[in-house]
């Protein structure tokens, strides 16, 4: 890319992007195609000498001292940049907790020192990638999937929707399944039922069984399925995929039959209790935006997050829309017949961070970020869900009497704020 | 290291022609070495629970450890056959009933006795392998938790080693005859 | 007694107001405060290769994405591939019916024994050269994309200076907010998502060369059928982890994988927030462990040990002695206070503490006097030692006694004192231009010394 390079470089360095996600983060340059490093969302802590997940905190203490060492670890691993030198993007979920966002802001201004910070929605980021300005776009990530339309650029929120249903469902119902019907074979000849072996499955092992071996079956196989679970009968269960051995550790033999392989996904279509699905979730956002806009968005469907990356993910969330456009609930509302998906020029787990990362390598980035002195005025970072006026520049008065007398007391401010950490 | 051996039945042990086997390696039961063969001057090659026979153009190194071991109940022996071209580097232990050929037991290496060696597999440094099952040909286990690969080929026979140990062996050390064998291949 | 390995019974309150132990500190000579690694900071100082352990010039570093040059990873197991060479039977080119022998390089990863050759790649004529990665099929697209936008946000950028002000719809007002919150009345945000739409309806853009929109496809790639129909083979399925070593082309099956050049690390140097003078600057030579700047604390502040400690009772005071040894060549004078001194009730004390009241003399430090017994026996009488409170002294050591009674009958024990120090900056003031006070004269420093006597006696 060295055109844009060229464009950027000479102003500034280019811009550092985060996609901090539930399960993997995706750090990398902005102008780059690809992240520079995607890497799981924990870190050792030094006090503590602990792994602990970054999602995972009880506290904003907590949560500080984890972001703190973990943006360290990026920065000085992975990106191997001074963080003072770059503007940074950062895709989050529209439903990024304030917390979450309130205290990774104070990390990067406060810790890092970083010039300013653009908190980019992952849904609006990933239409950069497709070049278009209208599209339904649903993430499935690790804790939830969450769909949110987003209309000629702008985002219908009252129209978001969400499940928590994603890699850690798929997960908890491997185990489920694995406890119920898995053997393990230890030196013996006989194979012996999981539970009497361990009581657990480790997280990373879940994980790599469904990556290696799990599927999202297709529309046919599925109602096959769920017929012959809820009459009980084994017979109508169409003819298994094959079972896996998967080697647990030297010693240890994992038998999942081919039943579980093609089950375990499935949590993402069951109907809850409230007869919500990751499909419904697509037709309720629909539903909820104005008729007009109805047809373009299902006409402009894109998936993005890692476990829409699952095998056979995209045609059965179709083959599911389709189905339930017959059910009563939905027969009336639609006119909609048909649904179009799009497929982004990068991989879906990080579409989100391709668009931050083409953004993020605009000249009008400045424009729209939260520059440091900004923040450093309010301590706030505004969100859409707050109606206060916010700040996102120094008032442009205050920035023209910006004397370096001015600047320096600002930094001093800094200063002393860094000097008490929030402890 | 036990020296009591009068408990054992009368050792009968056969060496293949051009095998070179140090005096100092420990050989105990009933033991058939290939031709070709090396065994360094401190393996331990013990028949337990039954003959071992070991084919043509092995190489165990020091500290290796063979043994067919006696199982809890077992009736009647049971031979332990390893194949050719096998090469158990130093500090390795190899329980395996059956190991094929062209495999490579690295060092410091565990393989138990219910699993059994296909051919060109790779049990990696300090892997510990007891599971029941034949692994499949040109599986590589390699690291802490046991990972495997399938590799194209089997690993590189180690002929240029063998024939260096083969001249410079018999320099050093007291080599256990290999007549006998022959003679009894003649009869 | 403390020693160097049993770091977290001395802890000196750093100014950032956390405690570590010595050996984690820096004292930064401009602003003669103590800093500790959390509020100084970090900054990449150089680039090199962990493998070949050669030094990359940062302009290098960053064109070639932090990746080395020669050294490569295995995509199977993230170990260092090695260059193996073997020779191969060609056809001779000018005799085709015999064949010449041929150097061919090949990588192979000494761990899982992957090798060039399992993926398919062509093996090399030299030992040196690149080995290409594949690149990413998606590139052409995000470039023409990344155009497109670059020439909205130059227009928006143009625009921008041409009015600042605009009329504000309503209607956009939330997704303005949103998207780049600003405040209302302030023009400060405008969609770029938003500006590109309006785009549409003016006309004098005509120099914007629009890219070509995704085309969404009805029809998806169904699940694959031998999914349900044949055996998995585990190993030939890619790990997450291989998977995410190669972002650009989606690999599934292990026969797709791709070495990739190894990873950079970096050497950090570390700098005072405050003064931004650099405490730690290390060498360039990725092989050198010694530093360009190295103002740890251990060289300046006096170092507090553990060395006797008697059995400690509930209640009743006992005598501690600690080891004050002074890390100057010149001699230093110190003080105590063991008062709690801020009143802060976030202290940790749990023993009530009578250091000497007397300001002590610590011995300049010679660091030759270790190596030779004969300067062991200097005339100690010279420092006037009041054996009230100086157990011993030897060389610049001070074996200092200490009343401790310890106030809580279950937890350790455990001290607070202030360190008093009188210390002379060795170090040419470069700032003493601003202010005279930077002189070298020497001034009177403290910081907060908590020490860990450790366990009482159980009755």
């Amino acid at each position: 890319m060295p055109l844009f390079e060229g464009l950027s470089v000479g102003v500034e360095k280019t811009a550092a992007v985060f996609d901090i996600g539930a399960a993997y983060t995706k750090v990398g340059f902005a102008g780059e195609t690809s992240p520079r490093a995607t890497i799981p969302s924990k870190i050792k802590l030094s006090k503590t000498d602990k792994v602990v997940h970054i999602w995972d905190y009880s506290s904003t203490e907590e949560l500080y001292d984890a972001l703190v060492e973990f943006l360290h670890h990026v920065y000085f691993r992975h990106l191997l940049v001074n963080p003072r030198d770059r503007r940074v993007v950062v895709c989050e979920s529209i439903l990024c907790p304030t917390q979450f966002r309130q205290t990774l802001a104070k990390v990067f201004f406060k810790r890092y020192e970083v010039p300013s910070i653009l908190f980019a929605p992952s849904h609006l980021t990933t239409l950069f990638t497709l070049g278009i300005n209208t599209a339904l776009v649903l993430d499935a990530g690790y804790n939830e999937t969450v769909v949110l339309p987003v209309y000629e650029g702008y985002p219908i929120i009252k129209a978001v929707e969400s499940l928590p249903l994603g890699g850690r469902a798929i997960h908890e119902n491997l185990e489920r399944q694995l406890k119920e019907t898995g053997t393990i074979k230890e030196n013996g000849e006989e194979q012996k039922p999981l539970l009497s072996v361990m009581d657990k499955i480790p997280p990373d092992v879940l994980e790599d069984i469904t990556v290696r071996s799990c599927f999202m079956t297709n529309m046919e196989r599925a109602t096959a399925i769920q017929q012959s679970i809820l009459q009980a009968d084994d017979s109508k269960w169409p003819s298994p995929a094959a079972s896996v051995d998967y080697p647990l550790n030297g010693g240890r033999t994992l038998t999942m039959d081919g039943k579980s392989r093609e089950v375990a996904c499935e949590v993402l279509f069951e109907m809850d209790n409230e007869e919500q699905s990751i499909a419904t979730l697509v037709l309720d956002s629909i539903l909820k935006c104005p008729i007009d806009m109805r047809k373009p968005l299902a006409d402009n469907l894109v998936f993005i997050g890692g476990t829409s990356l699952l095998p056979g993910f995209s045609h059965r969330l179709l083959a599911e829309l389709k189905l339930l456009l017959t059910k009563p609930k939905y027969k009336q509302c639609f006119a909609i017949t048909t649904f179009k998906v799009h497929s982004p020029p990068a991989q879906a787990n990080f579409t989100a961070w391709l668009g931050g990362a083409i953004f993020g390598a605009l000249e009008v980035l400045s424009y729209r970020s939260l520059s440091r002195d900004a923040f450093l005025q309010t301590e706030v970072v505004p969100d859409w869900c707050s109606l206060s006026p916010a700040i996102t520049e120094v008032e442009q008065s205050a920035a023209k009497d910006k004397t370096p007398l001015k600047s320096l007391g600002l930094r001093k401010a800094a200063g002393d704020a860094k000097g008490t950490p929030e402890k | 290291m036990s020296t009591s051996t009068g408990t054992m039945p009368r050792p009968s042990i056969k060496i293949g022609a051009g095998a070179v086997v140090c005096v100092e390696a420990e050989l105990r039961g009933d033991i058939t070495i290939g031709p070709r063969t090396v065994i360094h001057p401190r393996a331990r090659i013990i028949a337990e629970a039954g003959p071992i026979v070991i084919g043509e153009s092995n190489l165990v190194e020091d500290q290796v450890v063979i043994i067919n071991r006696k199982q809890l109940g077992q009736e009647g022996p049971i031979t332990m056959t390893i194949g050719a071209n096998n090469v158990f580097e130093v500090g390795s232990r190899c329980e395996a009933v059956r190991v094929g050929n062209n495999n490579v037991v690295e060092s410091k290496a565990f393989i138990g006795r219910d699993t059994e060696m296909s051919n060109g597999c790779v049990i990696g440094a300090f892997c510990n392998i007891t599971s029941h099952e034949r692994l499949p040909e040109h599986t590589v286990i390699f690291g802490d938790e046991c990972r495997r690969r399938l590799q194209a080929d089997k690993p590189q026979a180690q002929t240029l080693q063998l024939d260096f140990l083969m001249k410079i062996l018999p320099n050093y050390h007291h080599l256990k005859k290999s007549t006998k064998t022959k003679s009894v291949e003649k009869s | 007694m403390a020693a160097k390995l049993e770091l977290q019974r001395v802890q000196i309150l750093c100014s950032c107001n956390a405690r570590s132990p010595i050996t984690q500190l820096y004292f930064c000579k401009h602003c003669l405060k103590i800093r500790c690694g959390k509020c100084v900071s970090h900054e990449v100082d150089s680039h090199y290769c962990p493998n070949c352990l050669e030094n990359m010039p940062s302009a290098e570093a960053k064109s070639k994405k932090n990746r080395c040059g020669n050294c490569l990873d295995c995509p199977s197991c993230q170990h260092t591939l090695s260059h193996r060479a073997t020779s191969v039977a060609v056809p001779d080119p000018r005799d085709p019916t015999k064949t010449t022998t041929k150097k061919a390089y090949y990588l192979a990863c000494g761990l899982c024994r992957w090798s060039s050759r399992d993926a398919g790649m062509p093996d090399k004529d030299s030992a040196s050269g690149p080995w290409l990665e594949p690149e990413n099929a998606g590139a052409r697209r995000i470039t023409d994309l990344s155009d497109y936008y670059h020439q909205l946000a130059k227009q928006e950028k143009m625009e921008r200076e041409h009015k600042k002000f605009t009329r504000r719809r309503a209607y956009f007002r939330l997704q303005e907010k949103y998207l780049s919150p600003g405040a209302p009345g302030r023009r400060r945000s405008s969609a770029l998502l938003s500006s590109f739409t309006g785009l549409a309806l003016k006309d004098e853009q005509a120099t914007i060369i629009p890219v070509e929109p995704a085309v969404a496809s009805e029809e998806v790639d169904a699940l694959p059928n031998k999914i349900l129909t044949q055996p998995v083979v585990l190993e030939k399925i890619c790990t997450i982890r291989q998977r995410l070593q190669h972002p650009d082309h989606h690999c599934v099956s292990v026969e797709q994988m791709y070495p990739r050049h190894k990873h950079l690390l970096i050497k950090r140097s570390q700098r005072c927030r405050e003064c931004e003078h650099n405490l730690s600057k290390p060498e360039f030579n990725p092989s050198s462990i010694k530093f360009k700047i190295q103002l740890v604390a251990i060289q300046h502040i006096p170092d507090v040990r553990i060395f006797l400690v008697p059995n400690l009772h509930y209640g009743k005071e006992s005598i501690v002695t600690l080891i004050i040894s002074n890390p100057n060549e010149k001699r230093m004078s110190i003080r105590f206070d063991g008062s709690n001194p801020k009143e802060c009730e976030d202290t940790h004390a749990t023993a009530q503490v009578i250091p000497p009241e007397d300001e002590l003399m610590l011995g300049p430090k010679d660091p030759t006097a270790e190596f030779d017994d004969s300067t062991a026996d200097i005339q100690y009488d010279a420092y006037n030692d009041n054996t009230e409170y100086v157990q011993f002294r030897k060389a610049h050591k001070l074996g200092v006694l200490f009343k401790v009674i310890p106030q809580r009958a279950t937890d350790n024990v455990v001290v607070v004192f202030t360190l008093k120090y009188k210390y002379k900056n060795t170090a040419p003031a470069l700032n003493s231009s601003q202010d005279e006070t930077s002189s070298p004269a020497a001034v009177w420093l403290e910081h907060e010394v908590t020490v860990d006597i450790g366990p009482l006696v159980s009755e």
